[in-house]
């Protein structure tokens, strides 16, 4: 057992294991870290993605439409210096409108990266990844529980 | 989003069922109990997350399946060896209050349901089910223990 100093465990007594069984897994403090393999969030980044001809396709759409819809907005900005007064604000209006559809348009854009990065991560289990890491059937994990059979190679 | 927290290295890995380098603790809560599994002499083996128990889920009247925390086969104080299927959850999260939200209420259904499942397989097996509260991993002031905050 790791540790030499035995201690009395809380767990000993829910569980009604004879107190002191239990070997003290610290170190010096309290939290020891040493369990503890890779710190929280520290796993390993899913490979970056790598765009295909479709998403280039769909990017391509996307600029078309926020270069469109900005180069009509400076028009109208533009305008806006030159038609009469009474014209200026129905100009402005106008030049807004462009303006949010080139908003709209790199929003958009921003969604589908944000898609793209989601279908990266592998997420098994509905969001939960499990420890199931043994090679066998549940029977046969539960003869290695009761001792009845060694575990599998 | 990935609910893995932390990796979890046994120093006794000849205890552990199932693959050592892939044990992974949600909450400081289930690093404590790990920590004690590991280090007890009394405890045989344990493992986690390793059994798949069948339920149906009162909410959507659905079959799902539940991953009990632990496992562990122990000697208890008369020197006889039992099996139990561990879980590990915060007091609040095992029992109706009246100050439970309707989020809580419907945690605590599918918790109990997933429970009762868990106990018919244990019962099934030879074994028990036991649900381990913060009340039971510290010994006093469990509230000073990060109130089981899961590590970020």
């Amino acid at each position: 057992m790791s540790g030499t100093k035995p201690i009395d465990h809380p767990l000993e007594q829910a569980f009604g294991i004879e107190s002191g069984s239990t070997f003290n897994p610290m170190t010096s403090s309290e939290e020891d870290d040493s369990y503890l393999a890779v710190t929280p969030n520290a796993l390993p980044a899913p490979a970056p993605y790598k765009n295909d001809e479709e998403d280039l396709k769909i990017d391509g759409k996307i600029n078309t439409v926020y270069d469109a819809a900005l180069e009509a907005f400076h028009t109208q900005t533009d305008m806006v210096e030159i038609v009469e007064p009474r014209y200026a604000a129905r100009n402005a209006e106008v030049a807004a409108n462009y303006l949010k559809i080139a908003l709209d348009a790199a929003a958009t854009q921003a969604k589908v990266k944000e898609g793209k990065r989601k279908s990266q991560q592998f997420v098994p289990f509905g969001g939960t990844t499990n420890n199931l890491n043994v090679i066998a059937d549940r029977n046969e994990l539960l003869k290695i529980m009761s001792g009845k059979s060694e575990e599998p190679k | 989003m990935s609910s893995v927290k932390a990796k979890f290295i046994p120093k006794n890995p000849q205890k552990y069922i199932g693959n050592v380098s892939k044990i992974f603790a949600r909450s400081s809560w289930e690093i404590s109990v790990m920590k004690f599994f590991d280090s007890s002499n009394a405890v045989l083996r344990w493992g986690s997350e390793v059994i798949k128990i069948a339920y149906v889920k009162p909410t959507d009247g659905r079959v799902h399946h539940y991953f009990p925390d632990f496992i562990c086969a122990f000697k208890d104080k008369d020197g006889n060896v039992k099996q139990e299927i561990i879980e590990v959850k915060p007091l609040k999260e095992t029992y109706l209050t009246e100050k439970s939200t309707t989020y809580d209420k419907i945690a605590i259904a599918i918790n109990h349901a997933k429970w009762e499942a868990a106990k018919a397989f244990a019962e099934a097996h030879g074994m028990t089910f036991r649900v381990i509260t913060e009340a039971s991993i510290y010994k006093s002031n469990p509230q000073s223990r990060n109130k089981g905050k899961k590590r970020k």
